[in-house]
């Protein structure tokens, strides 16, 4: 590969344009997608939708003529020991990165992208806000040769910095291992496996939203056709419930299979002595670059469909270098078993096998949870009950032992290791859950107590850390102020950098 | 065991403890402020008090007018005398690598933050902040807002001096 001189200024591939007003386009439907079906199903005639055209044409040439604007406003260059760009149609910005502050270059492709074959390149850094240092398209052989000339100059500012060259040009050269990479069986299994309640409430909040913005114009014509295929008539609700609940529990189903198959197909997951790189998706192929160092939680979970096929669904939490928190954690909506326990190896090593003090909250909180998800509740709804003679309240009421139970198991599940450098906490009763910390890591810790704790002698324990919090409740407040005594000193005399 | 660190115990003995320290109260004029803050707080109250009782008609039937007035002076006494329990329950302590904050009247809390996880801090001073001379130390974490620490009523000099050990301790740390 030819070197390039990247300190003379450098434009985007012109796919660039065509990135950014599709981003626009993506931004508007986001906003206004409730009123396309009012467009598509409306019934006020000619005249809206000529308004809603003239809208259409005005928004798309504002956006076709800012786009190509902004293409010949954005310049990206290195300079100085810095990445600069300088870009804006409006607002002109000039900003320079200094390069020993990049943590990554992320490369990403979209629908568009992978049509033209070029990327989009992040270039994240800890301070950066947002997606400041983004270079909407660029061709590939470009973006790969941007990267190593960042991630080389990087090096060698750092090696001047420490002058630890050996280890750098380690670095440089290190090798990935392919851990794992989904088959298409896998896949269709990770997508029968996934909370498929949570898609049929996002679902259930998406119809309503419909049904309120559009009213029932397109459900009575839904309703019609279903009585007449039927031929029963739907006038109570139950029959109702028994139609649309089975229709709704497939939707919701076949939703999560394709966004699972649609964000998970052809993932692959690499294991490097620096982290892990994860590649994958098919309509918005992304990757990202989780670095051991930068990890402050692992959680893993696995719901009870899951566990009988022995999967799990595991996130490593990065430190987020802004308020894109969400973005910073690496994803990954099914592993193995035993690829969970190699990831879990590589990035907690030996400290896995360290001994731990293993405890549990105090008995008292299965009463305290008792009282305020089964019987205060109950309680209003007996009240309900008898005021409105809206009798179907007591039902409630009448699942307290199944509540009482529910807490009970839950306060089983409920566990925390405490070892000289990790604190793994274990809980969750249907859907199991895990949250490993590596304690110098944490960035504060608090002990609170309310007054019903503060009678009992016990204290709850808050850990935060840069990416993800942990929380002991109710244990004994001399044990709290020892956990807390203890995370405080293990992270300051830790010379280790936590990020 | 022949270690460099002695302390190979989990938790190890002796470890100096954050709820034992000598902590240090706030200014005497934060209780002032705080009282100031919570009489406006009634004086809010009173006015929508009486704005509804006015759009519903009840301004002139004595038994709502009594009992609305009985239960906002109710509510006004207790808030001025849970102003002292705020001030009081509010205090800091400082070692040589951490800064701990207590506070909370219902919920009581203790939070530490260790200096070197210090993101960076400043020094706010609000309308009445001014008005008392007094100025807001904040201490911001990677740990998200939940784990920051706002450190209200202390003198102009107070805060700077604080900030200022902060400062330096957290850059010491660096070299």
């Amino acid at each position: 590969m030819a070197t390039r001189d990247w300190s003379i200024s450098q434009r985007q591939s012109k796919v660039a344009i065509l990135v950014k007003i599709s981003d626009f386009a993506k931004g508007l439907l986001r906003q206004f997608w409730v009123f396309i079906p009012l467009i598509l199903f409306g019934r006020d005639g000619i005249r809206t939708e000529l308004a809603f055209l003239l809208l259409f044409l005005f928004f798309g040439s504002f956006s076709l003529i800012l786009s190509i604007i902004g293409y010949y406003r954005f310049y990206f260059s290195i300079e100085n020991g810095e990445f600069r760009i300088r870009k804006g149609v409006l607002k002109k910005v000039d900003i320079n990165l200094p390069i020993e502050r990049i943590q990554s270059v992320n490369f990403q492709q979209g629908p568009i992208h992978q049509l033209f074959g070029v990327v989009g390149v992040e270039i994240d850094s800890a301070g950066a806000k947002g997606k400041e240092f983004e270079i909407a398209a660029l061709d590939k052989a470009s973006a790969e040769a941007l990267k190593i000339a960042l991630l080389e100059e990087r090096s060698e500012l750092l090696a001047e910095k420490s002058g630890d060259v050996e280890s750098v040009a380690l670095v440089q050269k290190e090798e990935r291992q392919l851990l794992f990479q989904h088959s298409m069986w896998d896949l269709f299994k990770i997508g029968i496996s996934q909370n498929h309640l949570r898609t049929a409430g996002i679902l259930l909040a998406f119809v309503f939203g419909l049904y309120e913005n559009i009213a029932s114009m397109l459900f009575d014509d839904f309703f019609d056709g279903v009585e007449k295929v039927l031929g029963v008539e739907l006038e109570s609700i139950w029959m109702t419930i028994l139609i649309v609940l089975p229709l709704f529990l497939i939707a919701s189903f076949l939703v999560t299979l394709v966004r699972t198959v649609l964000s998970e197909f052809n993932l692959r997951f690499w294991m490097s002595p620096r982290g892990f790189t994860l590649q994958g998706g098919l309509i918005n192929r992304k990757q990202t670059v989780a670095l051991l160092k930068k990890i402050q939680t692992v959680r893993w979970s696995a719901n009870p469909i899951q566990r009988t096929m022995g999967f799990f669904s595991l996130r490593l939490n990065q430190a987020a270098s802004s308020e894109v928190a969400a973005s910073k954690s690496t994803k990954i909506a099914g592993v193995y078993g035993h690829q969970l326990d190699s990831i879990m190896q590589h990035t907690y090593g030996a400290l896995l096998d360290d001994e731990v003090i293993s405890a549990k909250p105090d008995r008292r909180l299965i009463y305290r949870r008792f009282l305020f998800l089964g019987i205060l509740p109950s309680l209003a709804a007996i009240f309900l009950a008898i005021f409105t003679q809206a009798y179907h309240y007591l039902v409630l009421p009448a699942l307290l032992p199944l509540i009482y139970w529910i807490q009970l198991r839950w306060w089983q599940r409920f566990r925390y290791d405490v070892g000289r450098d990790l604190l793994q906490v274990y809980r969750g009763f249907i859907t199991h859950k895990a949250t490993i910390l590596e304690i110098f890591k944490v960035q504060a810790v608090q002990i609170s107590q309310t007054p019903y704790q503060r009678r009992k002698d016990l204290a709850s324990v808050h850990i935060y850390s840069a990416s993800g919090n942990v929380t002991l409740p109710y244990i004994e407040l001399s044990e709290a102020q020892r956990v807390h005594d203890t995370i405080v000193y293990r992270a300051e005399v830790s010379d280790d950098s936590w990020m | 065991m022949t270690d460099i660190f002695s302390n190979d115990q989990i938790y190890p003995d002796g470890l100096p403890a954050a709820h034992e320290l000598d902590y240090e109260g706030l200014d005497r004029r934060h209780l002032t402020q705080l009282r100031i803050g919570f009489v406006i707080l009634a004086l809010v109250m009173l006015i929508v008090l009486l704005i509804s009782l006015a759009t519903s008609g009840g301004l002139f039937k004595i038994k709502y007018f009594a009992g609305g007035l009985g239960i906002w002076l109710v509510l006004s006494i207790l808030l001025l005398l849970c102003a002292r329990l705020v001030y009081k329950r509010r205090s800091f302590a400082v070692r040589r690598h951490d800064i701990s904050y207590k506070s909370g009247v219902l919920i009581t809390r203790l939070i530490t933050i260790p200096f070197h996880r210090i993101q960076h801090c400043d020094i706010s001073r609000s309308l009445t902040d001014q008005y008392f001379d007094l100025s807001k130390l904040n201490i911001y974490t990677a740990g998200g807002s939940s784990s920051d620490i706002t450190i209200p009523g202390l003198s102009m000099e107070a805060a700077d001096k604080l900030k200022a050990y902060i400062l330096s301790t957290s850059t010491d740390e660096e070299e």
